[in-house]
């Protein structure tokens, strides 16, 4: 497949939200206004692609017993990495993400792509298809967290758009929820039967 | 390229090279953010001290006061000789999870103003606290709490909370109590140094002796 059919698969035909469903803690939880939901993803993004290269080039080498610790330490590295860069040069994007960041260890979407893709293909394909996942990842994310946005607090990316509260069921958990199905139907009929 | 075999050897030997390899990378990254982060940490905390108190000059003198067993943060700000007032922070716990405040006392006992630096309560409801202006913010300043009683309407207090966040406005209130009797320690603990200052020197002296 060629490296742009790999970044398109992730974000249509494998996307992670709607059609794998993978990762569904960091997308119900983060995604209480849009600025959050897009942080989370690119954060996302960027350890889901770099873990991608790295098993990929270590892939040979790790015997197939420890592969599960060897990957989750390598994954585990990156997102401290971003976490320490974060906390120094993007303070107030870490301080609304905080808690989730180191999250990103343990979700599925991650050890997921490393063990079904990156561990049997080229490093370039990999970083393709990190990028593309993670892509797909972020927008779905942005979406929920756009939508999410403007009705519970009548916001959009923190701009106010009308004055007052908003309707306060989407910013909690149970919106999140509501949300995220919706969208889900949505997606399956848009796309059904061409993917 | 056949896979390495699931030796003990082979195991030890690549598990081992990666977590040395991570560690060693974690270290590097580490010692180059270490500085940075500190000092975004410590202008946060002098952001929240400008913002709690009047006008001062200087940088506040920070001590440690201890207080039913632990230990606060206490910034005193002087202007010239005489104290502006003290920014104290406290922490509490909130409907998601602590809520680190300052909270800023004139030297007359009163509480000039408050500033959240660090919570997770919910969005929509609870993160209310931090919107400067509100009138929940805005009713604890210039209030002496000698006269002004820390706790929620609900709980028979003066604070008008929240609507639909009481949990999150009784741990924000509960913070501003707390900030207040260690703003209270941290007082008595100055006067009583000064008042009682000859009499432990000498005992000071003669224990030191022994």
């Amino acid at each position: 497949m060629k490296p742009i059919d790999l970044i398109k698969k992730g974000i249509i035909k494998d996307n992670p939200t709607f059609v794998l469903v993978l990762g569904m803690c960091p997308t119900l939880g983060t995604t209480t206004s849009a600025l959050n939901g897009m942080g989370m993803g690119l954060a996302t993004l960027v350890v889901l692609t770099l873990s991608n290269i790295v098993i990929s080039a270590t892939a040979r080498f790790i015997p197939d017993k420890v592969r599960i610790p060897s990957y989750i330490v390598i994954i585990s590295a990156f997102v401290t990495i971003i976490q320490l860069l974060m906390q120094a040069y993007l303070p107030s994007l870490y301080e609304t993400l905080g808690l989730f960041i180191p999250l990103i260890v343990v979700n599925c979407i991650v050890l997921g792509r490393a063990e079904a893709f990156a561990n049997k293909n080229t490093m370039l394909d990999s970083a393709c298809d990190g990028l593309g996942i993670g892509l797909g990842f972020t927008l779905s994310l942005t979406v929920i967290g756009l939508i999410r946005e403007l009705l519970g607090s009548g916001t959009l990316f923190g701009m106010n758009l009308w004055n007052g509260d908003g309707i306060l069921v989407f910013i909690l958990a149970p919106g999140a929820f509501l949300v995220l199905g919706l969208l889900m139907a949505l997606f399956n009929k848009l796309t059904q039967g061409r993917i | 390229m056949a896979k390495l075999e699931s030796t003990l050897k082979n195991m030890l030997l690549s598990l081992g090279a990666i977590a040395l390899v991570c560690g060693l990378l974690l270290a590097v990254v580490n010692a180059l953010t270490e500085k940075r982060i500190a000092k975004v940490n410590a202008d946060k905390t002098s952001r929240a001290i400008a913002q709690v108190l009047p006008a001062f000059a200087g940088e506040p003198v920070d001590t440690l006061v201890l207080l039913d067993g632990r230990q606060f943060n206490v910034h005193k700000a002087m202007m010239g000789d005489s104290i502006v007032g003290y920014a104290v922070e406290a922490v509490s716990a909130g409907f998601g999870g602590p809520i680190n405040m300052m909270v800023g006392f004139t030297s007359d006992g009163e509480i000039c103003s408050t500033a959240v630096i660090s919570h997770s309560e919910t969005p929509g409801l609870g993160a209310k606290i931090t919107e400067e202006g509100s009138h929940f913010r805005t009713q604890f300043a210039h209030r002496n709490p000698a006269e002004y009683r820390l706790s929620v309407t609900k709980d028979g207090g003066d604070v008008d909370a929240i609507t639909a966040s009481t949990i999150t406005s009784r741990a924000f209130t509960a913070a501003v109590r707390q900030a207040y009797n260690v703003y209270l320690a941290a007082r008595g603990e100055e006067t009583d140094a000064v008042s009682s200052a000859s009499p432990q020197v000498g005992e000071g002296g003669t224990n030191e002796a022994n």
